[in-house]
């Protein structure tokens, strides 16, 4: 079962299957036909259900496929996952000042410090360009919302 | 033929004024900026750069700089093509074959300028040629109905699934999802919600901007993550700027047969700037005396291509103007810009934007002026930046998309969206599957829903 994971491609094709079912059973309730012509499900239905065909013709394609996941970019996806969950709570400023330390500290191998001033030189840039010239409200602490 | 002339004047009187001058000065500036960082591509920078355009006083100048993004971006991808190997679109990987071989032998500076050269004569032959053909596809277009249209997407669907690159089942696969995914929200119709979940955050459709910044912007991040050590860094010396007597006369043929060939093909939906550049390689190579030069850093392998890349890059704004259909991944997010700014491209665009039709393309001549003047004296510049070093790149980029991201609609949910789409874009980086049909399949799926259904 590991083994399988580990190819990008039989996860994405796992994946897809799952999304093309999950799309075709709402299309399913949404109805193929009205009295006027085709429904709002026939189209995503027919695509859901082309979609299992191509799928399996995908797995059995002879593909030079040396791509393997990497444990970098999954762990990023994580963090920027859980950034985007707590920044609505925790306000722009400190969740940034983290993931940046954090992604530059784990993923780049800099200090602490380094990362530290780089994300407070980043938000400055991006407050001035945003918040202050382009006039885009932004909650900076969670005490200001 | 005089009408057409009349209207170019038009354009250009509304292109020239100072405030859209200004708006394709940044436009340049800020694209070939970013597209020369390396690891980001045409389609991330114009993605990252989307939301700025949004803070452009009127319509016509978010998409002249929207536009102007787009030329510099191209022209920064020629530049990590040349320099570093690194191609920042599929179009460019014909440039690394020789520009890499040329900045390798010292030659860097002749194989940038004819690139810049190139890239502007081709650019505004396919200007030329667009101010003509462009009005008499829309006229064409103005008699379509649903069906024509139904026809048209599914061709267009089909071409950029089977010809973009990789195999075709993995390019239709990412069409049907691109349709799924394009077809959330209220169905236009019936005013039924289609796969919302309740979710009141897509009630409207999963919004576009974030998206594609997530699966371009984002996603290309996360995949650098995993270059260590494997993107390049600039050592070689650029040596002397501009091309010597010999590869001028190597380079003029290539360009001139570069931007034909490239216009042609342009104005096929689905991969046109790759095939454009790939052609012109193949017919530079058979025309060739001295063929075997070509892998080994022969100019005209570096001219035509660009030429083709660049003149296929202007002449698919005329499926995307005239019909409303993008012809590739890059187009397909200009498209989603035009929408913003809530013009729908098409054949009435014509009748009811002129200003915007004709600012556009006018806007593309100053767009290649600009660049030509920007790009020669500052090519030091833009070689200095290729010595930015990784660690800063990513997250500087990672802060643009989540400012841009939530600049929209001042809401944390497109922040939460665009991380989503991030980690999907990897995941399909990592699968071989193409993220640029998908895009173009999201973009047309109302499109193709309500054609076919209006067809009965």
């Amino acid at each position: 079962m590991l083994r399988y994971l580990d190819r990008p491609i039989n996860v994405a094709v796992a994946l897809i299957a799952l999304v093309a079912f999950a799309f075709g059973v709402g299309s399913w309730k949404l109805g193929f036909w009205t009295d006027d012509g085709p429904g709002p499900g026939l189209l995503p239905f027919a695509a859901a259900c082309l979609l299992l065909p191509i799928l399996f013709l995908i797995l059995r394609e002879e593909f030079d496929d040396k791509e393997r996941f990497h444990p970098h970019p999954l762990f990023a996806v994580v963090i920027l996952c859980v950034y985007a969950t707590v920044i609505p709570y925790a306000g722009f400023l400190i969740p940034t000042v983290l993931l940046i330390v954090a992604w530059t500290r784990l993923f780049e191998q800099q200090s602490i410090v380094r990362g530290a001033i780089l994300s407070v030189l980043l938000i400055a840039f991006g407050w001035v360009v945003f918040v202050y010239l382009l006039k885009v409200p932004m909650s900076m602490l969670p005490e200001l919302r | 033929m005089i009408d057409s002339l009349q209207q170019i004047v038009y354009g250009l009187s509304l292109a020239t004024l100072p405030q859209n001058l200004m708006y394709a000065f940044i436009g340049c500036l800020l694209g070939t900026l970013v597209g020369v960082l390396p690891g980001l591509g045409p389609i991330t920078t114009i993605a990252v750069l989307l939301p700025l355009t949004f803070q452009a006083g009127d319509q016509l100048g978010a998409i002249i700089m929207l536009a102007s993004i787009y030329y510099g971006a191209m022209y920064g991808g020629s530049t990590t093509s040349i320099l570093l190997r690194v191609p920042g679109e599929a179009a460019s990987v014909i440039t690394c074959i020789d520009g890499y071989e040329m900045a390798k032998q010292g030659r860097a500076g002749p194989a940038l300028s004819i690139a810049a050269i190139g890239s502007f004569f081709a650019g505004t032959v396919a200007v030329v040629a667009l101010s003509f053909v462009g009005p008499a596809f829309a006229k064409f277009a103005v008699s379509f109905g649903p069906p024509e249209y139904f026809a048209l997407a599914v061709f267009g669907l089909v071409l950029s699934a089977t010809i973009g690159g990789g195999s075709p089942a993995r390019g239709l696969c990412m069409v049907l999802l691109g349709l799924l995914f394009g077809l959330v929200g209220i169905d236009t119709i019936t005013g039924v919600e289609r796969f919302t979940m309740g979710v009141p955050a897509i009630t409207d459709g999963i919004d576009l901007v974030p998206l594609l910044m997530g699966l371009f912007g984002i996603g290309e991040i996360l995949y650098n993550l995993e270059q260590k050590g494997g993107l390049s860094t600039l050592t070689s010396k650029i040596g002397r700027f501009l091309p010597n007597r010999e590869e001028w006369k190597e380079s003029a043929g290539a360009i001139a047969r570069g931007s034909g060939l490239g216009f042609l093909v342009g104005l096929i939906p689905g991969g046109g700037a790759i095939i454009g550049s790939l052609l012109s390689y193949t017919v530079e190579k058979k025309l060739s005396k001295t063929p075997e030069k070509f892998g080994h850093g022969a100019i005209a392998g570096v001219a035509g291509p660009e030429a083709a890349n660049n003149a296929a890059a202007s002449s698919s704004f005329v499926p995307l103007l005239t019909l409303g259909l993008p012809g590739n991944a890059v187009t397909t997010v200009l498209f989603a810009g035009l929408l913003i700014q809530n013009v729908q491209p098409g054949p009435l665009m014509l009748v009811k934007h002129p200003d915007i039709f004709w600012g556009v393309i006018a806007s593309m001549y100053v767009g290649n002026v600009m660049l030509l003047i920007l790009n020669l004296p500052l090519v030091g510049l833009w070689v200095q930046l290729l010595r930015v070093p990784t660690w800063i790149l990513g997250p500087a980029v990672l802060l643009i998309a989540i400012f841009g991201s939530y600049s929209l609609r001042n809401n944390w949910s497109d922040v939460g969206l665009l991380m989503v789409a991030g980690g999907a874009g990897y995941l399909l980086r990592k699968a071989a599957l193409d993220a640029g049909p998908f895009a173009m399949a999201f973009i047309l799926a109302n499109i193709l829903d309500t054609s076919l259904r209006q067809s009965f």
